[in-house]
């Protein structure tokens, strides 16, 4: 299974990287797992990036869709 | 004169200033792999996938190997990472045990012998036991490699093989221990292991309900089983996973901790919850009658080793090849070789790689930073103090997406070099004033040269577009992203980027002749 991505609420991705962080134990620059991304319309939707020692109750996505793709420019 | 060998094995004269960031002053930002100027040190601080240690490299430690030998190094053994309670295998579980692992007794004559690791695999056992159809070996006992619970097993029926009709029972390639119902281990101590305590198990489940290991008087119990098909743990409570056991070779970590306890498969967790509080028996049982499985390592800790757990199951994993696992090297700090605007990711999902599966990612036989795809969002970023840049050059590899506007390199709200969804390709000086746009796609290994002073773009050291006027303020770096947060993802490979502050027109030539002399990018 490739990382791909969990969607849910914001204190679901929240705290799914706060398990994922815990779990890593990084040290150094690394601070932690992934930043919970929010859809640019559903703004109560967010994903984050999955990791594969982590397995999570959230939807899993293997690629996100492009109505997840903000252009900034 | 002090003498210096660079990265391409060339000598380089610290009076003369050969280094492209010593002959040609000014710069404002310099990344890359190679050494750019004699005060450089390191060039990029790598975190690695097996363990998350980080550590700083120069260049010449990228080019010779001592980087990707760091990300790809072996974990220590699992005894020598700690102090286990007991420990079982065929193979040395530390580096200073030479001792037997198994006494085994053949069935030709019911003689009984010692055997290490080593006599295991290189023969000396089958030889021992015999190679027709009717030579069986049986272990009488698992000898305890971290102190003296050796487990054994005095009637003969009972006794799981090693050698069966002549052949070494294996699984995947390593030696095994055939467990069926009708054979079962024990141990003998007495006392109790109270928890915590972690198990480290390598076997392949043959039935629908197998008993790994458990407390063999059923009163102070740590039972690690499959239940129904699924793995379980009990210790007065218990809790069960619900991933499947299959007819593959597995590595299980349990923790038992209370209401803190887990289950880990193949390094991945499949469960967690309150197991109770019951210690193990030091009189355990391995393996019983309702039990199937070949079983080729158990460890047990009386200690909650969740945070050796990554390198100890790395340890096994490298032994026994159970599941994929890649070693991989991701970017960090990508350092700023003319000052202190260092490019740095602290989010490990966004970190570029520059070590993937094991190996060194290069392009054109040159270190360089995978940026991934669009959807990984990989990018390095630093905020600036306002500076104006008037000379950048870039050595690239993007993949061009038509569906997306990548951002290879941002310098402020409004100068970013930019590969667009509707240029079919083309890379993009987009600033302020006039934009820039080169005629040769994107998609190969290419020099971009960004003369902004002057007002002219090169690909490749050949002029594609010129300006009346350009700017080239900067109030950050963004690598691969237009911010760390915006949809402007890269796809592609990026080996070496160096903005100027001072103009560099005159210098255009010998700048971009060193970096080829260098990367080979153009005849």
């Amino acid at each position: 299974m490739t990382n791909g991505y969990y969607i849910g609420t914001k204190e679901e991705a929240e705290n799914y990287d706060n398990i994922v962080t815990q779990g890593e134990g990084y040290n150094g620059t690394t601070t932690r797992w992934a930043e919970p991304r929010q859809h640019p319309t559903q703004l109560d939707l967010y994903s984050i990036i999955r990791h594969t020692s982590y397995d999570d109750t959230m939807q899993w996505v293997e690629v996100l869709d492009e109505s997840w793709s903000q252009d900034t420019l | 004169m002090g003498l210096i060998l660079s990265l391409d094995n060339s000598i380089h004269s610290f009076n003369t200033g050969k280094f492209v960031l010593d002959q040609y002053t000014g710069a404002a930002a310099a990344y890359s792999l190679r050494r750019l100027s004699v005060n450089s040190t390191n060039v990029v601080r790598v975190r690695r996938s097996v363990d998350n240690a980080e550590d700083d490299f120069t260049a010449d430690e990228v080019a010779d190997g001592t980087m990707l030998n760091w990300v790809n190094a072996d974990m220590p053994l699992p005894l020598d990472t700690a102090t286990a309670a007991a420990a079982y295998s065929l193979r040395n579980l530390k580096t200073s045990y030479t001792g037997s692992v198994i006494r085994v007794r053949r069935s030709s004559d019911n003689a009984e012998a010692d055997f290490t690791a080593d006599e295991i695999t290189d023969g000396t056992l089958l030889a021992w036991v015999g190679n027709t159809a009717s030579d069986n070996g049986y272990v009488t006992t698992w000898y305890d490699q971290a102190g003296s619970n050796s487990a054994t097993q005095g009637t003969a029926a009972n006794q799981p093989k090693i050698v069966d009709a002549g052949v070494l029972v294996e699984e995947n390639g390593r030696p095994a221990l055939e467990f069926t119902t009708s054979t079962e281990m024990l141990t003998s101590a007495s006392g109790t292991y109270s928890q915590p305590n972690t198990y480290f198990i390598i076997a392949k489940n043959n039935n629908v309900n197998s008993d790994f290991i458990d407390g063999s008087i059923l009163v102070d119990r740590n039972l690690n089983d499959i239940n129904s098909g699924f793995h379980r743990m009990f210790a007065a409570l218990s809790f069960q996973s619900t991933f499947p056991n299959t007819a593959n070779q597995f590595l299980r970590y349990s923790l038992f901790d209370g209401a803190s306890s887990e289950i880990a498969i193949d390094a991945a967790s499949v469960e967690t919850g309150d197991v109770g509080f019951q210690g193990l028996e030091k009189s355990f049982r391995i393996g019983d009658n309702t039990s199937a499985f070949l079983m080729q390592e158990l460890i047990i800790y009386n200690s909650d080793q969740s945070s050796n757990r990554t390198n100890i199951e790395t340890n096994i994993n490298d032994y026994y090849s159970i599941y994929a696992q890649d070693r991989d090297g991701f970017v960090t700090t990508w350092y700023d070789q003319s000052g202190n605007n260092d490019a740095t990711q602290a989010t490990a999902a966004n970190q570029p790689k520059i070590v993937d599966a094991g190996v060194l990612v290069e392009e054109n036989g040159r270190p360089a930073i995978d940026f991934g795809t669009i959807s990984e969002n990989k990018c390095l970023t630093v905020n600036t103090s306002p500076i104006t840049n008037n000379f950048v050059t870039i050595v690239h590899n993007i993949i061009y997406k038509s569906n997306k506007n990548q951002v290879l390199l941002a310098l402020s709200n409004s100068n970013y070099i930019i590969i667009t969804a509707t240029d079919a390709g083309k890379l993009k000086y987009v600033n302020s004033n006039d934009d820039m746009i080169s005629t040769t796609n994107v998609g190969s290994f290419q020099l971009s040269t960004i003369d902004i002073n002057d007002g002219k773009l090169y690909t490749n050291n050949l002029e594609e577009d010129n300006v009346t006027t350009a700017s080239g303020a900067t109030t950050r770096y963004a690598i691969g992203n237009y911010t760390a947060s915006s949809g402007n993802e890269l796809e592609g490979y990026v080996s070496e980027i160096v903005t100027w502050q001072t103009a560099q027109t005159s210098n255009r030539v010998g700048i971009e002749t060193n970096i080829n002399n260098h990367y080979n990018i153009y005849p």
